[in-house]
């Protein structure tokens, strides 16, 4: 049985170190070489894994992420598909995991089903852009019933009374979308590490920066004024062009530039 | 306007076109551009997006930021953009900068997508003039709100003319902008039996049509709730319409909320009805309506038979329909060629 999501952060943000969570397509760019990836990024240093349910409407996400969803999708990947394989990763490597989709795919299975099966399937954490909190009771208990936590988004640019909002209650870790647009795009916004502050004022759980950690340099700068990242389109170009090494490879430099990011000044 | 051709041919009840084909950009779209055109100035916006499926709405968003000197960027899906060239040049033209959306299924639903992400990174500066009633809050109400115009005037000339409210309102619904402007000002009207017809293309499958309200179920999709299209994991399915413009696998939330109350009458015209009606009004009025509100006219022709002698029924002529000539003709081209095969495997 996996840790979950919200002891590992905390235990984590305890002993003052900062995490680490690549993502991965679900079952992308195919069910084996999907495991080999995680295999590959738990040696390397992950702390948590973020797994994507593909869909076919991806808002929040930028071309590279787009591309590996369609993918999956032309391949048959269904919601049960990803729970199965995702199971396995949980058995295997004992490591956090989270989901990460949209909406309808939740929706159509139905809420309490969805987070049911989620939580069978090892995952701890549920990550649904496009709900956003005042949307989001529904969710919420269903995510309560099964024990997974609904990761809460704050974005760069959300002013205090918001941050202090969606916060309230949250459990795991805070996502802060560190850039203004989609995943995999633009510069990480000067203005981010403040949201970081405000969020941290407001709750005790960690705050993970994600959107546009690109390379190692930038998640060693996200780093420093955040308790954690998330990466992920980097991972899917990455492992375009070089492979599963490739991707070992970029997880094991975000990892170090991730862990010296602590003795930067935020 | 009465159609009194139109009338004679379909016997029954009085017949009246709401012709909002003649507004400026030919299509009832620049009353809702016009209004969120203004809203962005106030705002402080200085450059505005929008995603439209047959250019109608593009070209009334490139016309309304020429007019206020706003910066105007349109999503169009790759294959709208072949079956309305014509609407592109206008945009073009106008000053708009069109770029072409090759993802998912290259038609509305992916345009709107890529105008979203567009926001994520802009909205400092940016306003989002999305162009029918769907989209997140507070969009299905505003656009609502600004197209209401058509029924309100509706109900004050039929007044005028025939000094009582009309029997039925028909109108085409894709995502439903048109129709949801003229039934507002009649939902609180019991006595006035409204209809809007989606498209039914080329049948009843799975990908064949466009008609949400008919076959969909309830789903999310771009921030509303509202019935949609998609298969048993959720993943919205594709679309087919012989109209861009109702090639929308969604439907604004607010005729989702209709169609359960049971206030509006949600049925369907498929391509060839369409294209018939297309080249009955010509003929008959002469006049070219657009394709999409072509569906409204094709339905219009049975709801008037019942409505019977001393009904009237008004049909929100929503558009022209120059920029469908080519389609109507291709159109006419392939059911030549299927029946001639047909003919010759017989022969």
């Amino acid at each position: 049985m996996a840790v979950s999501i919200h002891e590992r952060a905390v235990r984590l943000k305890k002993e003052r170190r900062k995490a680490l969570v690549p993502y991965f397509m679900g079952l992308w760019p195919s069910a084996a070489v999907f495991q080999e990836l995680v295999a590959a990024t738990c040696d390397s240093g992950a702390d948590a894994i973020e797994v994507g349910m593909p869909f076919s409407d991806p808002v929040a996400d930028g071309k590279e992420i787009q591309s590996a969803g369609r993918e999956a999708l032309e391949a048959g990947t269904t919601p049960l598909d990803v729970f199965r394989e995702s199971g396995r990763i949980a058995n295997r490597f004992g490591i956090p995991l989270m989901l990460m989709t949209y909406a309808n795919p939740v929706y159509r299975m139905g809420l309490d089903r969805f987070c049911m099966a989620a939580a069978e399937s090892g995952f701890s954490g549920l990550i649904v852009p496009d709900v956003p909190l005042e949307e989001s009771d529904g969710l919420c208990a269903a995510a309560a019933l099964a024990k997974i936590s609904l990761i809460r988004m704050i974005a760069a640019g959300s002013d205090e009374a918001r941050i202090a909002r969606v916060v309230f209650g949250a459990e795991g870790f805070v996502y802060l979308v560190s850039v203004k647009g989609v995943t995999g795009s633009g510069m990480v916004e000067p203005s981010a590490g403040r949201e970081a502050r405000i969020a941290m004022s407001h709750t005790g759980t960690p705050v993970y920066s994600g959107f546009g950690i690109s390379t190692p340099e930038r998640a060693g700068r996200a780093a420093a004024w955040s308790d954690g990242v998330i990466a992920g389109s980097a991972f899917i170009s990455e492992y375009r062009a070089a492979g599963v090494a490739g991707v070992a490879r970029l997880v094991r430099g975000m990892r170090d530039a991730v862990d010296r990011g602590l003795n930067c000044k935020p | 306007m009465k159609a009194a051709n139109l009338m004679r041919s379909w016997g029954g009840a009085s017949v009246y076109l709401k012709r909002e084909d003649l507004n400026h950009t030919g299509s009832h779209k620049l009353n809702n551009c016009l209004g969120q055109a203004l809203l962005a100035k106030e705002c402080g916006k200085t450059r505005v997006i929008a995603e439209t499926g047959a250019g109608q709405h593009g070209v009334a968003s490139a016309t309304a930021c020429a007019l206020m000197r706003l910066e105007c960027v349109v999503y169009m899906g790759a294959r709208d953009m072949e079956r309305q060239s014509t609407n592109v040049e206008k945009m073009e033209v106008l000053g708009a900068e069109v770029r072409g959306v090759d993802s998912g299924t290259a038609t509305l639903k992916d345009a709107i997508n890529e105008a979203m992400r567009d926001w994520a990174a802009s909205h400092d500066s940016t306003h989002y003039m999305i162009g029918s009633v769907v989209g997140p809050h507070p969009y299905p109400a505003m656009v609502r709100d600004f197209q209401s115009v058509i029924g309100f005037e509706t109900r004050r000339q039929i007044a005028a003319i025939e000094g009582r409210l009309p029997s039925a309102v028909v109108a085409c619904v894709g995502g439903g902008s048109n129709a949801m402007g003229m039934f507002h000002a009649f939902l609180a009207r019991p006595g006035v039996r409204l209809v809007g017809v989606e498209a039914f293309g080329g049948g009843t499958g799975p990908g064949m049509h466009a008609a949400t309200l008919s076959f969909g179920s309830p789903g999310v999709l771009h921030g509303a709730s509202t019935y949609l299209l998609h298969d048993a994991w959720g993943q919205v399915t594709g679309t087919h319409s012989i109209s861009a413009g109702l090639d929308y696998p969604g439907v604004g939330p607010e005729h989702s909320c209709l169609k359960d109350l049971g206030r509006v009458e949600y049925t369907g015209a498929t391509d060839a009805e369409a294209v018939a009606a297309f080249r009955e009004l010509a003929a008959l009025e002469g006049i070219i309506p657009a394709l999409e509100s072509s569906h409204a006219l094709a339905h219009a022709r049975r709801v008037a038979a019942e409505a019977g002698a001393g009904g009237i029924v008004v049909v929100n002529l929503s558009g022209r329909g120059d920029k469908d000539l080519g389609i109507v003709r291709d159109f006419a081209e392939e059911s030549f060629l299927k029946e001639c095969g047909h003919g010759c495997l017989h022969s």
